[in-house]
């Protein structure tokens, strides 16, 4: 299960497993995105290509805008996913 | 942790709803095999990225049968969908992951990571079954 909640300064944190079960759940989230976010990943386990492939469509779109989607506290798994898919390259990420 | 282990195995049902379940037969196996937690994230990612590419490319209703299985260091994942059409990842294209984001799509990008991930990967076909087994030492 994932979940997603947004905090103090419009942070977005996301705890738990973003997987192929939750993209649907997450892309309506993501999409609705008009401004770049800090996205807070300290609680989140887990991700798969599903999950990318949202994050990826909401950084496009919001790169059209100017704006971005910034990763922080990612596990060392996750980071790992996010540099063999080169997504390392795509999102900031502290 | 023993050198031996004994194999489990269970079917469940072709949908991505599934996954849930999926993990917590992984998550058994790890307990049953005193497994530490870290060597999961690998296991978990290639099922999940085999058994939804089975949802969504092969049209059939049957179950998808998974195995898994410890010989010492190496964990053995088996994934066998008896309705045929399972693919050799091993043939699917690498991803080129230095492209700009304009250019990136998701698509392949799951099996590429699998790759990545999983030190060892076979495919067998056997009387319209195909079984693709994943091999993944643990360091």
């Amino acid at each position: 299960m994932l979940e997603i909640t947004t905090g103090a300064n419009d942070e977005v944190a996301l705890a738990g497993r973003f997987d192929a079960s939750q993209a649907e759940k997450a892309k309506t989230f993501f999409l609705s995105l008009e401004q770049g976010r800090t996205v807070d990943f300290s609680q989140l386990e887990y991700i798969s290509s599903a999950g990318l492939g949202v994050l990826l469509a909401a950084q496009k779109r919001l790169q059209d805008r100017g704006e971005s989607l910034r990763l922080v506290n990612v596990n060392s798994h996750i980071r790992d996913v996010f540099r063999f898919s080169g997504f390392d390259q795509i999102f900031e990420i502290s | 942790m023993t050198n031996g282990s004994t194999e489990v195995r269970r079917s469940f049902p072709r949908n991505v709803d599934a996954l849930g379940s999926l993990f917590s037969f992984v998550g058994d196996f790890f307990d049953q095999e005193k497994i530490d937690d870290r060597h999961r994230f690998a296991i978990d990612f290639a099922l999940e990225e085999i058994f939804t590419n089975l949802v969504k490319y092969n049209p059939g209703q049957g179950d998808v049968e998974i195995r898994l299985s410890r010989t010492g260091d190496e964990i053995k994942l088996s994934i066998t969908d008896f309705e045929t059409n399972a693919f050799d990842i091993n043939d699917v294209p690498p991803v080129d992951t230095s492209l700009p984001i304009e250019q990136r799509v998701p698509g392949g990008l799951g099996v590429h990571l699998v790759r990545q991930m999983i030190d060892r990967v076979e495919f067998a076909r056997d009387e319209g079954a195909g079984t693709i087994t994943l091999y993944k030492t643990m360091e």
